[in-house]
């Protein structure tokens, strides 16, 4: 019969269920290297339990505190600015594939793309940078000349 | 909340308002739980990294990121395992980035431990823990962080598994493998706990 192993340990703290523990029983009253391995364990859990407790510092949970507060107040602003941006850039990605004709690389289109660029930046001033970023990289150069020298462009 | 208090805010918008009353609720509650477990915490900490300087910035973090995910802690459920569990988390994060950190092998471990003093009864009263501290930082990080739960705090080991994220069988089977390990390298001293001299 093999030797005991993790169960000597678990028998020790008393997690064996009482079927597993009467086996270790029987096995230790007829193993002497098992019963000394028992002992040596019992002792390597007292000399743990001589560690002493360490406190912490008093002034850690009033510093501690503190920080969670400024983080959680540091934190706010960064999220809501990046979900806006978040939604922006998925408002730009609808409006391609939703509302524009493709291909729009005729300036009937481009304009058109602008007017209603225009309005939607009229009602959602934080999608407009993106927005804007996202057109001029895929719009032909005549096209938006064209709009930035267009009257009611806001 | 009284009413007064949620027209006052009425007028910001409506993330800005649900930061601002959950927000100062929700830290009052979080700083009352953290307050109530926050010995017990820091022992935890300090076994895990060992010194103070490191557990003071562990349980920091930790508490950083507990706040950040208090939204997901469900009331009514043990803060202190859920808690342990994120400060572990930080731990094992911290592990991966600092590759400086130094993980002794067994042989040099027996040195540290056996060089402290040859004869163990000779030691005086309250300085053993001093070899066993060092044999504690000697193991690698899964099997201290059991010896940390169970032995030094006390922890069921299915307190354990839900904390460290493992099956109870890992528990077990990572705790006597500590357990071995300590009685090689604290050898002195087990044998005379055995015989009674300490
Ligand atoms: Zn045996």
């Amino acid at each position: 019969m093999p030797h005991l192993t993790d169960q000597l340990s678990a028998y020790l703290d008393g997690t064996l269920t009482p079927e597993e523990a009467a086996a270790v029983a029987s096995h230790l009253a007829e193993c002497a290297e098992c019963r000394g391995t028992l002992d040596d364990l019992q002792a390597v859990r007292n000399l743990l339990r001589t560690v002493p407790d360490r406190a912490p510092h008093p002034s850690l949970l009033p510093r501690t505190l503190a920080r969670v507060g400024a983080a959680a107040h540091r934190k706010v602003a960064p999220r809501w600015m990046i979900a806006a941006a978040g939604a922006a850039v998925g408002l730009a990605l609808l409006l391609q594939v939703r509302l524009l004709p493709a291909p729009h690389t005729d300036r009937a289109a481009g304009i058109w793309y602008f007017q209603q660029h225009a309005v939607f930046a009229a009602a959602h001033p934080m999608t407009d940078v993106a927005l804007a970023s996202y057109l001029s990289s895929v719009l032909p150069y005549e096209v938006l000349r064209e709009w930035s020298a267009t009257p009611q462009n806001p | 909340m009284t009413s007064a208090h949620v027209t006052l805010n009425s007028t910001l918008p409506v993330d800005e308002l649900a930061r601002t009353t959950d927000g100062t609720s929700a830290r009052d509650r979080f700083a009352e739980l953290l307050a109530a477990h926050w010995d017990r915490a820091y022992r935890f900490a300090y076994h895990l990294t060992g010194n103070a300087a490191d557990s003071d910035d562990l349980i920091q973090q930790a508490a950083e990121e507990a706040f950040r995910a208090f939204h997901r802690f469900q009331p009514g459920t043990r803060f202190d395992r859920w808690f342990f569990r994120i400060m572990h988390n930080s731990f094992v994060d911290r592990i991966r980035r600092d590759r400086r950190r130094k993980i002794f092998s067994l042989d040099e471990v027996t040195g540290v431990v056996t060089s402290d003093a040859a004869d163990p009864s000779a030691i005086a009263e309250g300085a053993l823990d001093g070899p066993v501290l060092r044999a504690l930082r000697a193991l690698p990080p899964d099997p201290r962080a059991v010896i940390a739960l169970v032995d030094l705090l006390g922890l069921p080991y299915d307190d354990a598994a839900e904390i460290l994220h493992c099956p109870v069988g890992t528990v077990r089977s990572r705790l006597h493998r500590a357990r071995l390990a300590l009685r090689e390298w604290l050898r002195p001293y087990v044998d005379a706990m055995k015989r009674g001299d300490l």
